[in-house]
């Protein structure tokens, strides 16, 4: 990270003004300039946002916006002519909190009975990677994230729209009207009381009026709707118009525009990635976890750390403190790929709750794992590793010694969230494990985000002995 | 069925989801981090006690952002006004640029916290001081041992290497967390 800023001289000219209102005191000339390059020029215009809005964030990520004493404000009307009789008192104490800004654990009021959105109702294959709720039929499913690795999941939402998800997806619930689907495919089947319905892609926005459709969409945003039954309106988020698809209607969506199609008859052809998978048969998957061969797993405190461990699992935890600092090692044995070449590859992780520490007192966690790139230190010993002899050892909870690891990818528990399974992949990890040459990796993975304090919570990850979750895995896709 | 829309818990969790970008989106119209604020604690009021009139399915983010340029021109009308201050022009213009960029830096957002960890531990340490600790310069400037114009050129060098190292990430890689 040691370039030289690139960029167009607009783009450094605008920086530079940013500078001066961030640190500075901008004079009354640059900043009619800076009015003026960006009243002016598109270029400017975008770069102006861009900057300020990374200023903000950079504030935000590592402050949080203020918190102004507001109770007094919000009491007065919790039931001023809306329909907000039947709350119950938790609720707005709870979203009192949120708008104070103090924020409360999303487990509070994520597992009340009461707020859930809809239910799961019918499952076929399917295999979960990211969940938020229970994943058994019946299961309540509250707003949050839903990876499905494959098969398919039917959601009964609460105003009656039935969503089936078709694997490989990932959906957002968020709300009892509402989803974003930001990868994979879905069918929607939405009766009178569910008009209105929307299904958000990165780049669409669809609502239904009283009907049946598809949509699918991939990471690049790219998006297709068929209308199966009824009528749906589509709108480009960027206000590049919108349409109203009926019945057998097709429409595509990308960054720029919507595209309406032809009527088709039977058979939908979106513009989907599926097709370009047919065929590749050059490649199989191989599984490897922590318990195979050479394998290990192991977790280290710091010291001063005399109480809570953990036979099953894997504890990790980085806090502002010295004690009670913890980081997980895997080792990996790479003699079954036999030198093969990795096309892609992935480490599943499984997270359960350990019951140390309270999870109300963290932020979202931001979890990094680091290849160890000297293969001398592959040989540590489960029983004996410690946090000072383990490799790449570095004093701080949050990071490793780099100059003998590489970062290879990092995951996210949003706040509340101590269970599931997380996973990384990617170029850098696939890499990272196709340039090792003793055929034994050590991986080790540290929590970077901070808890504010002691208390705050240790995660754990489902180790070698760990009764019914699978222990750390990798799942490599190999070219015959 | 019972109408279940609008209800505390929704606006708790689109808010909570958010409320960031709605932050950032205030202060790139008033950079003065007490003034946004303010701006933006009046907005998720506005946001509270309106919220009856949000049309659920709707886009929450771009209603949120609505309310909040609406705080943004009464903050501007209640408070003093500064040769400094930007026109209204100017304000109208950002805030639609903002509105149709709004994906693209949702994404932006989301790759600056790899971004971060890649930075040197200096870099890294000025980032904190300045922004996590509300530091200013001459504050930074004793505390580090350093001037203030040594500071003031860090910062603008980490910014911009911010900058090119989201730019970058977008555009070379499928990005993408695991959560």
């Amino acid at each position: 990270m040691t370039m030289p800023p690139k960029g167009s001289e607009i783009e450094r000219e605008v920086f530079a003004l940013c500078d001066e209102i961030l640190d500075g005191k901008i004079s009354e000339e640059n900043n009619a300039r800076l009015e003026a390059l960006v009243l002016t020029n598109p270029e400017a215009r975008r770069a102006y946002v861009e900057y300020m809005q990374l200023s903000a964030a950079l504030r935000q990520t590592s402050a949080g916006l203020a918190s102004g004493a507001l109770e007094d404000v919000l009491q007065p009307f919790p039931e001023s002519g809306s329909k907000r009789t039947s709350v119950l008192p938790w609720v707005w104490k709870i979203a009192a909190a949120f708008v104070l800004g103090t924020g409360i654990p999303s487990a509070l009021w994520l597992n009340r009975e009461n707020s859930h959105v809809a239910t799961l109702v019918e499952v076929s294959g399917a295999r979960w990677e990211t969940c938020v709720f229970a994943t058994e039929v019946g299961a309540k499913v509250r707003p949050g994230n839903v990876r499905l690795a494959e098969g398919l999941a039917r959601f009964s939402f609460r105003n009656g729209v039935d969503v089936t998800l078709e694997g490989p997806a990932e959906l957002e619930v968020q709300g009892v009207n509402q989803c974003w689907l930001k990868n994979g495919a879905l069918v929607a089947h939405v009766p009178p009381s569910g008009k209105g319905f929307v299904v958000q892609t990165d780049y669409a926005k669809l609502t239904d009026l009283g009907t049946e459709f598809g949509i699918r969409t991939d990471r690049s945003g790219d998006c297709a709707v068929h209308v199966l039954n009824g009528t749906v309106e589509l709108q480009h988020v960027s206000g590049a118009g919108s349409v109203r698809l009926s019945t057998g209607q097709l429409a595509s969506i990308n960054a720029r525009e919507i595209l309406k199609l032809e009527r088709t008859e039977g058979e939908s052809t979106l513009p989907s990635s599926v097709e370009g998978d047919v065929g590749r048969i050059r490649s199989f998957t191989h599984e490897i976890t922590t318990t195979n061969g050479g394998g290990a797993a192991a977790y280290v405190s710091s010291p001063g750390t005399k109480l809570h461990f953990s036979d099953t699992l894997l504890l990790l935890k980085n806090a502002r403190v010295s004690g009670f600092l913890r980081k997980v090692l895997l080792r990996f044995d790479l003699s079954s790929i036999g030198g093969r070449s990795l096309e892609s590859a992935r480490l599943t992780l499984n997270f359960d709750r350990t019951g140390f520490g309270f999870a109300s007192l963290n932020q979202d966690a931001q979890f990094a794992v680091y290849g160890i790139t000297n293969d001398a230190l592959d040989g540590w010993d489960p029983g004996t590793v410690s946090w000072e002899n383990m490799p790449a050892h570095s004093e701080r909870g949050g990071e490793v010694d780099v100059t003998q690891a590489t970062r290879v990818g990092t995951f996210v528990l949003p706040r509340g969230v101590v269970r599931g399974s997380y996973y990384i992949e990617g170029d850098a990890i696939a890499r990272y494990l196709q340039q090792d040459v003793n055929q034994l990796v050590t991986l080790v993975i540290v929590c970077e985000s901070e808890g504010a304090v002691p208390a705050s919570v240790v995660y754990g990850i489902a180790g070698n002995n760990h009764p019914t979750l699978p222990p750390p895995t990798l799942r490599l896709r190999i070219t015959q | 069925m019972s109408d279940p829309k609008q209800s505390p818990e929704e606006f708790v969790f689109l808010l909570a989801r958010h409320e960031r970008l709605i932050g950032a989106y205030v202060m790139t119209m008033v950079p003065n981090p007490t003034d946004a604020d303010d701006i933006l604690q009046d907005a998720k009021v506005v946001m509270w006690r309106n919220f009856s009139q949000f049309q659920p399915g709707s886009n929450f983010a771009a209603w949120a952002r609505k309310v909040a340029f609406h705080q943004v021109l009464a903050f501007r009308k209640r408070k003093h006004r500064d040769r400094l201050d930007f026109s209204d022009e100017f304000l109208n213009t950002i805030a639609e640029e903002m509105e149709t960029s709004a994906p693209h830096l949702e994404k932006r957002e989301r790759a600056l916290n790899d971004c971060m960890a890649k930075l040197p531990g200096d870099h890294r340490e000025v980032v904190l001081l300045r922004y996590h600790q509300g530091l200013e310069l001459e504050e930074m400037a004793s505390r580090l041992k350093r001037t203030t114009t040594a500071l003031y050129r860090l910062l603008s060098r980490v910014r911009h290497v911010l900058h090119g190292c989201v730019s970058e990430t977008l555009k070379t890689s499928d990005y993408d967390y695991a959560s």
